[in-house]
């Protein structure tokens, strides 16, 4: 395979500019990252250390095997809902190594609201579960939770998504034979009774930990029966007579080291034997992303300077390079995987929607996982591509994507728009994994020509109204619509509302992809298979 | 059909035979039975007849320079069957590839641009395309203006070659 000839030039004012540019977007992203992962009011931390708890990190530094990395999911979740003050949706999720082996972990964190299930925690929870079934990993559940977050109960509790397919998804996980584990290290009440429940081994800690289906107040108004945490649910009551535990522990660390133990004695897991090389990095520095990049999104910048950058050697054996060039099509290897890799150069036309779903189907055929990188504006639009079937072939290409059997992940690099979103596998075609750049925007369509149209329609009602705004009011309105429609338009937003699986900087996205993809060979590949293609 | 390299100006056919731990070569209907470990993206461990060697390797397009006991090699591969790029001989018009509207023009009638200049930025689907110049030559006319709309196809600018005295003239 050749390596991309990057014609980047670093020294470029453009380049320069761009760097600059995003540099402060990432600074500010990992701040915010910060913020949520380790910034907690002080009167939580001092109840967590009264209530003689670790912090909910600190026992995951603990659980997984040191120098191992922690993928970690939508570390932003959350980050824009409940004016911020849920960080991280009160929950840790990923995956991380244990024993050597791949495990999705399921962590409280207790630090924010006592571990409360927000909406958004019952979200960011099933979508770990849902990775955990897709990719059939074991799950580790670190139990700390307070329960549902009793005022917005309407909207985590009744429907299908919401708190019941927790336990839904650890029964099917269960099915799949992918073990679960839990550790008790705080009440497990009510519905949380039954993470416990469903797991196949459970560890619980000594004066912490407890599980029950109602606790003592509900029990005295319920029946008018007096009894104590420890008597109705505790570490010993469970371990010697009822058996809803299986392990107990004296403190928090004993129960890592035993869930650790336990752990050890699964089975190594057989993983789908894909093409793999021995790995090699990239032959240009993941930095020069900083300056490809640009500071506009409007701005285009060639996909391969990309690829170049995420790839091994930055190798690439581009297919049909001179067909349907707007949509980038090629075989490359990320940490020595062979992949098929889908990049956008400019909007869909007939003949790169046509690449793309063919592409597709030749990694289907081949095994290879596919990689799609999204910037894209959109499917091209007007009399002549209606004419030739541009419905048609973007049919083509998003039926072949969705029933794809191979796995599939999802950068968004920079803008994704309208059904673009769609035809490059966005959120709702089951990427394994999905990620996004910080400066990376997604919506209907773009913030220029959504702010014109609402624009529009205000002048319209204001009108109406008898009123006549002259061009400052104008201008107002315009700027109002448009700091409306970007703050729900940017990767904050995604990643507050769980669209994606986290935003991770640009430069990562070279390991993100590695855990990702070597996670995913844990479930076996199908064999081709698609519905009917409107030739 | 087996591929031909350029070795130094040489043409020799070469093809693999056998690859597990070494990697058996016809070359030239010979065969050689190499080892090959690459050690990073420059520099490889060559074994040959028991003999190890390190081979430093630069990649310039399409050709390869390989450094190996003191001697430097060039290595290209000879395309028997296609000669030039895939997408043909360009021509001077530059046409519009979609609908859309002129955002800036960087060249004016007269001005001698290379291959690969940016002549002007077009805005079309909310995306911002660079329009290049398709050969080196003396831009002989620009057919829009900042802000003007345009259809597929129409002409947007017209560079005429600047090697005026080649077959081409003829």
């Amino acid at each position: 395979m050749r390596r991309i000839q990057s014609q980047i030039n670093t020294n470029s004012a453009d380049f320069k500019q761009f760097k600059e540019h995003n540099l402060k977007i990432i600074a500010e992203f990992k701040q915010k990252q910060h913020d949520a992962r380790y910034t907690r009011p002080d009167r939580d931390l001092q109840r967590l250390k009264k209530q003689n708890k670790m912090m909910p990190r600190d026992r995951l530094e603990l659980l997984l095997d040191p120098g191992t990395p922690f993928l970690e999911f939508s570390s932003l979740a959350a980050n824009m809902a409940y004016d911020g003050k849920v960080p991280s949706a009160s929950c840790i999720t990923g995956i991380g190594i244990v024993g050597g082996r791949e495990v999705v972990i399921n962590a409280s964190d207790s630090s924010v609201k006592g571990g409360a299930w927000y909406p958004l925690s019952v979200k960011k929870i099933v979508r770990a579960l849902d990775i955990a079934i897709e990719n059939r990993l074991p799950v580790i559940h670190m139990c700390d939770s307070a329960g549902g977050f009793l005022p917005m109960q309407s909207d985590l509790f009744g429907d299908k998504y919401m708190a019941g397919r927790m336990f839904r998804n650890q029964t099917q996980l269960s099915k799949l034979g992918c073990k679960q584990l839990s550790l008790v290290f705080g009440h497990c009440t009510a519905g949380g009774a039954y993470i416990p429940g469903l797991s196949d081994y459970s560890v619980i800690v000594e004066g912490t930990g407890a599980v029950f289906l109602g606790g003592p107040p509900l029990v005295k108004a319920a029946t008018g029966e007096d009894v104590s945490v420890d008597d109705l649910g505790g570490a010993r009551m469970h371990t010697t007579i009822s058996g809803v535990c299986d392990y107990y522990a004296n403190n928090e660390p004993e129960a890592i080291a035993i869930g650790r133990e336990i752990v050890m004695q699964w089975e190594q897991p057989k993983k789908f034997d894909i093409q793999r090389e021995t790995p090699e990095d990239p032959y240009y520095d993941p930095t020069d992303l900083y300056g490809i990049v640009p500071d506009d999104i409007k701005k285009q910048f060639d996909v391969r300077e990309v690829i170049a950058r995420i790839v091994d050697g930055s190798r690439f054996s581009e297919y049909q390079p001179n067909y349907g060039e707007t949509m980038v099509c090629g075989f490359a290897n990320i940490w020595g995987y062979k992949v098929g890799i889908l990049g956008n150069n400019g909007v869909l036309f007939n003949d790169s929607s046509l690449k793309a779903a063919h592409f597709m189907q030749l990694c289907n055929q081949n095994h290879v996982p596919l990689v799609f990188l999204q910037n894209i504006t959109g499917y091209m639009i007007g009399k002549e591509y209606e004419q030739r079937g541009i419905t048609k072939d973007g049919a083509k290409m998003l039926m072949v994507q969705a029933c794809s059997e191979v796995p599939k992940f999802t950068i968004m690099t920079n803008g994704s728009f309208g059904a673009g979103n769609y035809g490059m596998c966005g959120r709702s075609f089951d990427a394994r994994t999905l990620f996004s750049w910080p400066q990376s925007q997604i919506s209907v369509m773009g913030s220029d020509q959504a702010a014109n149209t609402l624009v529009t329609i205000k002048v319209a009602q204001l009108k109406r109204q008898g009123m006549d705004p002259d061009a400052q009011q104008l201008e107002q309105v315009r700027a109002e619509v448009l700091s409306n429609y970007e703050n729900q338009t940017s990767a904050y937003y995604t990643s507050s509302e769980i669209w994606d699986d986290g935003i991770i900087d640009p430069v990562d996205t070279r390991n993100a992809l590695g855990i990702s993809l070597t996670a995913s060979l844990n479930a076996p590949f199908g064999d081709p298979r698609y519905g009917v293609l409107r030739l | 059909m087996q591929p031909k390299y350029l070795l130094n100006d040489n043409s020799h056919t070469v093809t693999p035979v056998r690859r597990n731990d070494t990697v058996t070569l016809s070359i030239d209907d010979q065969l050689v039975t190499v080892g090959y470990r690459r050690l990073n993206s420059h520099e490889a461990e060559l074994t040959l007849k028991g003999k190890v060697r390190t081979v430093y390797v630069a990649q310039d397009e399409y050709k390869l320079y390989l450094h190996l006991d003191g001697k430097v090699w060039q290595l290209d591969r000879l395309n028997e069957f296609s000669e030039g790029s895939a997408g043909g001989a360009s021509s001077g018009s530059i046409n519009a590839p979609m609908p859309g509207v002129v955002i800036e023009i960087y060249s004016e009638v007269g001005q001698t641009v290379t291959q690969g200049d940016t002549v002007m930025l077009i805005e079309s689907m909310k995306l911002q395309t660079e329009i290049k110049a398709s050969i080196s030559g003396v831009i002989q006319s620009i057919g829009v203006e900042p802000g003007s709309n345009f259809n597929k196809g129409i002409l947007l600018a017209e560079i005429e070659a600047e090697e005026t005295n080649t077959e081409s003239e003829e």
